[in-house]
């Protein structure tokens, strides 16, 4: 499932499901999971008006295990490229924790939430990064180049259109004990759960 | 309407008990508005009146909160020494976030949960039952946010120079009327599509 170049394809439907990853440290503040920090938001190099983020695709992670080893893949990759840079540290080892799920419909409809009236945009594209084919791009647009405030109103609004958890303890990582999956949250969202 | 109960919370020191900050003469809350559950109770020793009539809120000592507010202090100089990669806080930001947890903690609010959006900005956060109070903290602006896993209920931007204490931003919100105006009550530009990438 990898390929190189940038994918071709219509809109993703509304009903898509799509997947993001979690990793310690990233997204925990010490021991502690920082619901807050699970989207990790940056600017368009080319425009700062937007902000994007990735996220993964059902249609080629068709089952939970292959969504369980598409994170285990990220953890590793950035694991092996902070030791080729001679940075790595086992305290800052990347560990894949599980998944949430979102629906690309919850994505679209943030350009109606209040409180973000500035935001004229939210769409999700398929687009392939790192030789991953199930790659997909988290784009939002504001009308001015978004202040703080705005970043922390749709970090919000961006984890409380999350269900899940689905945990996992990749092969390899089974040396961490307390693993740090055990302190991943219910998603806000959980009503309309539908991993596999 | 959804309410926000973030932390109710008594601080006990020495002395006799006192209870602030008294809602406001002449505020009506507003019924549609948020209700955050700051309970604010500054005492000078332990009441035999406060242990019967708030049994269920948490009671720390002053000690205790004071700690956390240290904590709160240490985390914001280690985020201000971090890698440029990793998120380091930018200087001006720093004094603009020690002065404000300085504020908070001279208030007795609660500590806060801290994190970054990257070198501009710290937020301070306070969350219970899926709801959550957010302050952001940029070198030169404050901004205020409430929200409920259905909707955000109130956000109120702040020039950081122009508020007196960030503590009177928090504890207005909780009757429903923002001491100002946030900047952001211009009209919505119209909506867009974003081109493929």
């Amino acid at each position: 499932l990898t390929t190189s170049g940038n994918i071709a394809e219509g809109p993703i439907p509304d009903e898509a499901r799509l997947f993001r990853h979690t990793v310690s440290p990233v997204a925990f503040a010490g021991s502690r999971f920082a619901p807050e920090k699970l989207m990790r938001l940056v600017e368009h190099p080319e425009n700062n008006r937007r902000l994007l983020t990735s996220l993964a695709w059902e249609k080629y992670l068709p089952t939970l295990d292959l969504v369980h080893q598409y994170g285990c893949r990220m953890a590793a990759r950035r694991n092996e490229k902070a030791k080729a840079d001679r940075r790595y540290k086992e305290k800052s080892r990347q560990v894949y924790c599980g998944c949430y799920e979102l629906r690309a419909n919850c994505i679209r409809r943030l350009i109606d939430t209040e409180g973000l009236a500035d935001l004229i945009a939210a769409d999700v594209f398929h687009k392939e990064e790192g030789g991953e084919i199930a790659h997909i791009e988290l784009a939002v647009e504001f009308g001015d180049a978004p202040d703080e405030g705005t970043k922390t109103a749709l970090v919000d609004r961006l984890w409380n259109i999350c269900c899940g958890p689905e945990k996992h303890i990749c092969k390899g990582d089974d040396d961490i004990s307390p693993h740090p999956s055990e302190k991943l949250l219910p998603g806000p969202k959980n009503e309309t759960k539908t991993i596999p | 309407m959804a309410q926000v109960h973030l932390q109710s919370l008594i601080v006990m020191g020495s002395g006799e008990p006192e209870i602030l900050p008294p809602e406001p003469q002449g505020l009506q809350r507003n019924s549609a508005s948020t209700n955050v559950g700051f309970v604010i109770v500054i005492g000078r020793g332990e009441s035999h009146v406060l242990r019967k009539s708030l049994s269920s809120v948490p009671v720390i000592s002053r000690s205790e909160l004071m700690q956390e507010y240290q904590d709160v202090s240490n985390a914001l100089a280690a985020m201000s020494e971090l890698d440029d990669d990793l998120g380091r806080i930018d200087p001006p930001v720093l004094t603009v976030a020690q002065n404000v947890a300085a504020d908070l903690a001279l208030h007795n609010f609660p500590a806060p949960k801290i994190f970054s959006h990257g070198s501009k900005s710290v937020v301070f956060n306070w969350s219970q039952s899926g709801d959550n109070l957010y302050l952001t903290i940029s070198a030169d602006k404050l901004s205020a946010l409430i929200s409920s896993p259905a909707r955000i209920q109130k956000r109120v931007d702040f020039e950081a120079n122009k508020l007196i204490s960030p503590t009177l931003l928090l504890t207005s919100m909780r009757w429903g009327k923002p001491i100002a105006e946030s900047r952001r009550s211009d009209p919505a530009p119209e909506p867009v599509s974003i081109g493929q990438p």
